[in-house]
């Protein structure tokens, strides 16, 4: 069962993606959405509690809401990759359940 | 009326509800009663001051360019925290330029935002009449 997380909080505001990288399983993929998306700022994609880069699951951020905080594409971690929302909804329905932290 | 020393203090991002807005609302009201007003961005609050951000995108309010006027409402203090900038390697490039005319200087065109360590924002939070958390 391949599941697909969703993040739309920032990691200082609240612990959904602490929550959800301790139990991010290597077939699974994280999106970042809204708020979820300063997660994939480089800087804190490698935080010692984070390291997104040790996670052997697929990780995308929404284009959208990163260009709508500001987020230069050069500041964010090489691992994820941008997505728009109907790649979002797509995504959605290639999982087989979908865990949407909040 | 008194003049008491007010800092507004913002720690949350800038397009996950209403928050940033109304602290910039309340900030300009204080200022309109010629207090001695400063702003200070913490945490997550540093993300309101990001450059080129485009909340048109996703349907959102612009508060960075609000931020603009605050310079014509003779609020001159801007204190950003450097370790939250550090955090999230963000640097003061990254930030919204704002501008005063500084009166101490003869009207001089003269940049608002001034970095300050952890250390020392702390400090100057204890030297204020009142704090409001936004």
């Amino acid at each position: 069962m391949a599941i697909l997380h969703t993040i739309n909080q920032s990691p200082d505001t609240g612990n959904q993606l602490l929550a959800c990288v301790s139990r991010a399983l290597p077939d699974s993929a994280i999106i970042l959405y809204e708020d979820g998306v300063y997660a994939a700022l480089d800087k804190i994609a490698a935080r010692p509690n984070i390291e997104l880069q040790k996670l052997d699951c697929k990780l995308y951020a929404v284009r959208d809401d990163c260009e709508a905080r500001g987020l230069q594409q050069a500041a964010l971690s090489k691992m994820v990759k941008l997505i728009d929302y109907p790649e979002f909804v797509e995504l959605v329905t290639q999982y087989d359940v979908v865990q949407a932290w909040s | 009326m008194a003049t008491k020393k007010i800092m507004y203090i913002n720690r949350v991002t800038p397009h996950s509800g209403l928050t940033a807005k109304e602290s910039l609302d309340v900030v300009l009201i204080g200022a309109a009663f010629e207090q001695d007003v400063a702003l200070a961005f913490i945490d997550d609050g540093v993300y309101q001051l990001l450059k080129d951000q485009q909340p048109e995108k996703t349907g959102s309010r612009h508060v960075a360019k609000s931020f603009a006027a605050l310079g014509d409402y003779d609020v001159r203090k801007i204190y950003v925290e450097q370790e939250s900038l550090d955090e999230r390697g963000l640097s003061e490039a990254d930030l919204v330029d704002l501008r005063h005319e500084n009166p101490e200087d003869d009207y001089r065109d003269t940049a608002s935002i001034r970095l300050i360590s952890r250390e020392k924002l702390a400090r100057l939070f204890g030297r204020q009449d009142v704090l409001f958390n936004f």
